[in-house]
């Protein structure tokens, strides 16, 4: 690996309200993808995770007060790194799709009902790669084949309502990764799914990535899914990365309170069927992002408070060893126990 | 029940469509030739299937160029309205914000006018004519598409189809033509329909006021006209007309209706 391909620092999403105070989304999120690399961003609902990924692709609703800062330097084949959030739309445009695609959570409605399927996944190769319908058509259903769907010649004339929700993710992927971008990034994309299609869906994209080299932002609340996918995990909480650490590390020794008790949250068929215990929940909710807490905003929340050190100053994200990044100003004593 | 309003309407068109353009080169008169022997035949008589008018003139020879005109004026006024409408609600739809105040404000301060004063205003500027016609009619009637593509544009803008395409790369035209605009042709065709419909009246309105198709050229409008010197002892002369246009916009209207229903099925419960 050649330095990342994808270096976000100091990311801030800030939504003006007519009247009311403004929403900060994100604040100041820093992380790095690197080349062929699965980055997991894991979090509750309102993290402000999705919203990362929408800022990084220029998607967030123009205009409405919609205050994005900070940098995303996107380096793409032998050039250059660009900042994505700097960019002037069409050079956006000529992005997105191609260099940088995405997948969405619910493939229901995700596909255009009127359109083809062919129709939908030439369009993308028409744009980028300057096919002609012809040749676009003919490389529509070589990816549809690729993503492990049986008659792609047929399914190419096929409109999405005729196709199950699983088969229409494959059909997302195959859009997503007709121009075979550097980057994909997948916003739950097996969450509306079935849990038996969620595993073939996530073997797929672990197949494709071997195959096409490929790195992943991988947008999830689903813990079980991080293990089996990503090389390193994110964890967003309340528009901020917590804790920023290799999948591994992160899952065995967690050092921020929140990554611990969100990491036991996780039913096992040991603890449940063993103990008949209810499943460990995180009391309290995630803090309206008009009102977050003083200090660190999980304070209210964490099992290790300490007044007047945890609810003071908000604590900067902090290196614990290599490549392990952690927000907690006690995450030293903590750890020790 | 409804698909039998539209086949009833679907018929009652096509029929008159047919007879428009095929009867005309069938029949032994043109509908200038002037006969002063043969003046006010009542219908059925003789050759003359429907009579003749004031000048001798065959009646249904006259009848069917001049609903073909109609028919042709609609159409293309409907095109044109839908086209200006289709940009404009599309663009509104679409980008909303200032855009939109200002397009959907345009439209309704033209909505404030009573249309026929509107259109007889427009009328008066221009030169007599056909084409006239085709264009003051398409400027009184591309709001209301202007209006539905607008509010569809919005309700579809959002979702997540869209903004997928948009994640691909999509430019906002394409957007725009090739995922919004093939979401509502059903909308769309529904109120295109009713506007050919509201074309040929307004055709009829101001060419029997004398501001339309121009004498000798046969026209509904203008036909309605001439009979009313004559409808005490001549009436077929304005009842005759007066027919064919009904036949031509209810069949339309009963079109559009029907199909209202089969693009928006939870209308048809209600009504």
């Amino acid at each position: 690996m050649s330095g990342p391909i994808l270096s976000v620092r100091k990311l801030a999403v800030t939504f003006a309200q007519g009247g009311g105070p403004d929403i900060p989304a994100v604040e100041g999120a820093s992380f790095d993808v690197g080349a062929g690399e699965t980055v997991a961003i894991v979090g509750e609902s309102s993290s402000g995770k999705s919203v990362t990924a929408m800022a990084l692709l220029g998607l967030l609703p123009a205009g409405a007060g919609t205050v994005v800062s900070g940098q995303a330097l996107f380096r793409r084949d032998g050039e250059n790194a660009v900042d994505l959030l700097a960019l002037p739309d069409r050079a956006m445009r000529a992005i997105r799709g191609r260099d940088i695609s995405m997948v969405f959570q619910d493939p229901m409605t995700s596909l255009n009902p009127v359109l083809t399927i062919g129709e939908q996944i030439a369009e993308v190769l028409m744009t980028h790669d300057g096919l002609t319908r012809r040749q676009a058509q003919a490389m529509a259903i070589e990816m549809l084949a690729r993503v492990g769907l049986r008659d792609p010649g047929q399914i190419v004339a096929h409109y999405p309502g005729q196709l199950s929700g699983g088969m229409r993710q494959r059909v997302m992927i195959a859009i997503a990764l007709a121009c075979r971008p550097r980057l994909l990034i997948a916003d739950e994309p097996t969450t509306a799914l079935d849990v038996t299609v969620q595993a073939q869906i996530l073997a797929l994209l672990r197949g494709l990535q071997a195959e096409m080299g490929m790195a992943i932002i991988f947008i999830t609340h689903n813990i079980g899914v991080v293990a089996q996918v990503a090389d390193r995990i994110v964890v967003m909480y309340s528009g901020q990365v917590v804790e920023n650490a290799p999948v591994r590390d992160a899952l065995d020794s967690p050092l921020m309170p929140y990554s611990r008790v969100l990491f036991r949250t996780v039913p096992t068929y040991d603890a449940v069927l063993a103990r008949r215990q209810r499943l460990p929940t995180i009391p309290g909710h995630v803090p309206d992002p008009r009102h977050r807490p003083q200090g660190c905003t999980f304070h209210p929340r964490c099992a290790h408070f300490r007044p007047g050190v945890c609810d003071g100053f908000r604590p900067s994200l902090e290196s614990a060893r290599s490549g392990h990044e952690v927000r907690c100003v006690r995450w030293e004593e903590i750890a020790r126990g | 029940m409804k698909i039998r309003t539209a086949s009833t309407g679907m018929v009652m068109v096509v029929v008159l469509a047919f007879a428009c353009v095929v009867l005309p080169l069938l029949l032994p008169f043109d509908p200038l030739e002037i006969d002063l022997h043969h003046r006010f035949l009542p219908p059925l008589s003789g050759s003359h299937v429907l009579g003749t008018d004031e000048i001798g003139r065959d009646t249904l020879v006259r009848l069917l160029v001049g609903a073909r005109t109609s028919l042709l004026i609609g159409l293309s006024a409907m095109a044109l309205s839908t086209l200006t409408g289709c940009l404009t609600g599309g663009l509104t739809g679409f980008y909303g914000g200032w855009t939109r105040r200002v397009l959907m404000r345009i439209v309704d301060s033209v909505l404030c006018f009573p249309t026929i004063f509107l259109l007889l205003t427009l009328a008066s500027f221009g030169q007599p004519g056909a084409l006239t016609i085709v264009g003051i009619v398409s400027l009184v009637a591309w709001m209301e598409v202007s209006r539905v593509v607008d509010g569809q544009v919005r309700a579809l803008r959002g979702r997540e189809f869209v903004v997928a395409v948009e994640a691909m790369g999509a430019s906002a035209a394409h957007m725009l033509l090739r995922e919004l605009l093939p979401n509502i042709t059903g909308a769309i065709i529904v109120v295109s329909t009713l506007n050919v419909a509201r074309a040929i009246l307004m055709e009829a309105y101001v060419s029997y006021l004398g501001n339309g198709i121009q004498p000798p050229q046969p026209s509904l409008g203008a036909m309605l006209n001439d009979a009313q010197e004559y409808l005490r002892p001549d009436p077929w002369l304005a009842i005759l007309p007066g027919l064919v246009i009904a036949v031509a916009v209810i069949g339309l209207n009963f079109i559009g209706d029907g199909l209202r229903v089969a693009v928006d099925p939870r209308q048809g419960r209600r009504a």
